[in-house]
């Protein structure tokens, strides 16, 4: 997507959200192509977007809080 | 905060539930949500003063408190209370001859009994005539919810901010002071051969409790592995009491009972977690109530990190579910949503806990009873 074509899309006096997902998807593309972000970052991060679902994952982390030993411990 | 004078009196439920009464031409300092409650009862029309709530020469700014008194006012729960207890210890170390009075809900005002460092405790709504008696005010309405430092920095830390102290790590952790006629109450509970699990069926909104069946599952493994080494009691307010009864039925009642605030009193609660030997719960009272006696605490976080209740807490792991929520923003990804009442996202999935509070399951809880000792290898 070049200037010309963004600007063409900030002309729009609408758009739709099929629109949207198409020049959503075109930016991602490119900015993975260029190498500034990684196609699983993106999937882990907006994949309710892009599947039209909500589905969340992540990691659990432990964290020992002992003052006395004046440190907090990750543990796991 | 505004000033507001009704024609009428009225009474309602804040957002914390506590009854709140506005009695007919007093002036009282209330937060601007009330107004917009006030209006939704259609009772605008009885509105005769809103004013700004100003009086800034009175604000508290670290000023010398000697022979001199502060009043502290805060609507909000047990934790919202307990993070003021340490700062108000240091501010009476520091000034012996003050006087410190707290203003708070009637609910929660038996958190102050026996603790010399409050010297009244009054209720909500505060009347300006009552902080007009006072040298100066801290006002706390709002220091966690509308804070945006509050997403990254401890509670106890922004609390003593607005007192102007900072105690020393060993001052850090609030006090309570149970009754001996309250111990005697709660004694049957606890069984002295065991180890006594408190655990809180949920926190006071569905965002930041667990889903019921992560304990069921913990309370039948740990059976089924240790017999006769546990006995679990599952605090739950009034209204969560049917649904937490289920838990007798799921599993062995011999070695699980109810506490629930349709028999017992705050007070009460305080002395059951005083005699036991294990704390665990999602964000609510009772892990701060645990602190107090320094249990070991496991804490069950995920619309904010643990780190931000807990940092100070002794023998106390946080759990923490980092994920990848469309809602999360900052190191931990949170949505630092914790006083409404469900997540939105878990209402997109049509499901009542949320998504971050659902990836947890009991070899997390098993961990951390084991590094916190409570599970002993001797009895494995």
């Amino acid at each position: 997507m070049n200037e010309e074509e963004l600007n063409l899309i900030l002309k729009k006096q609408h758009l739709t959200i099929s629109q949207l997902n198409d020049y959503i998807n075109t930016f991602i593309e490119i900015i993975i192509e260029k190498g500034l972000v990684s196609k699983q970052e993106i999937d882990q991060r907006f994949q309710h977007i892009f599947r039209g679902t909500y589905e969340i994952g992540g990691d659990i982390i432990l964290t020992k809080y002992n003052v006395e030993e004046n440190e907090n411990i990750t543990v796991k | 905060m505004r000033i507001l004078q009704l024609n009428k009196s009225l009474k309602f439920l804040d957002d914390s539930n506590n009854e709140i009464t506005l009695k007919e031409n007093i002036d009282y300092i209330v937060p601007e949500i009330f107004l917009i409650k006030i209006n939704s009862f259609g009772f605008s029309k009885h509105i005769v003063k809103d004013d700004e709530f100003k009086y800034e020469e009175r604000k508290y700014k670290g000023q010398d408190l000697k022979r001199k008194s502060v009043i502290v006012f805060r609507n909000g729960g047990i934790g919202d209370l307990m993070f003021f207890f340490p700062a108000v210890a240091e501010l009476k170390r520091k000034y012996k001859n003050s006087k410190v009075v707290v203003c708070c809900s009637n609910k929660y005002s038996d958190l102050f009994l026996g603790n010399d460092d409050f010297d009244k405790v009054i209720h909500l709504p505060l009347e300006l005539e009552e902080l007009l008696k006072y040298d100066y005010y801290i006002q706390l309405q709002g220091i966690i919810e509308d804070n945006k430092d509050a997403e990254t920095r401890n509670a106890y830390d922004l609390h003593n901010e607005r007192f102007y102290v900072q105690p020393d790590e060993d001052n850090m952790i609030p006090k309570l002071f149970p009754q001996k006629e309250e111990i005697n109450k709660v004694e049957k509970y606890i069984e002295k051969d065991k180890k006594n699990i408190v655990i809180a069926y949920a926190a006071s909104v569905p965002i930041r409790s667990v889903n019921p069946d992560l304990y069921i599952n913990l309370i039948q493994s740990l059976n089924k592995q240790y017999k006769d080494k546990f006995n679990f009691i599952i605090v739950c307010t009034p209204s969560q009491e049917n649904e937490a009864k289920k838990i007798l039925n799921i599993c062995d009642n011999l070695t699980t009972k109810i506490f629930t605030g349709r028999e017992h009193k705050l007070r009460e609660l305080i002395a059951l977690v005083s005699l036991s030997n294990c704390v665990i719960s999602p964000d609510s009272g009772l892990i701060h109530i645990g602190a107090a006696f320094k249990k070991p605490l496991i804490g069950i976080y995920g619309p904010f990190s643990s780190m931000l209740r807990m940092k100070y807490y002794r023998n106390a792991i946080g759990l923490d579910s980092k994920t990848n929520c469309i809602m999360g923003r900052g190191e931990m990804n949170c949505c630092f949503q914790h006083g409404e009442g469900s997540c939105k996202i878990a209402r997109k999935r049509a499901e009542i806990y949320s998504p971050c509070m659902t990836l947890y399951n009991i070899e997390e809880l098993i961990f951390s009873l084991k590094n916190l000792k409570i599970i002993e290898d001797e009895i494995q």
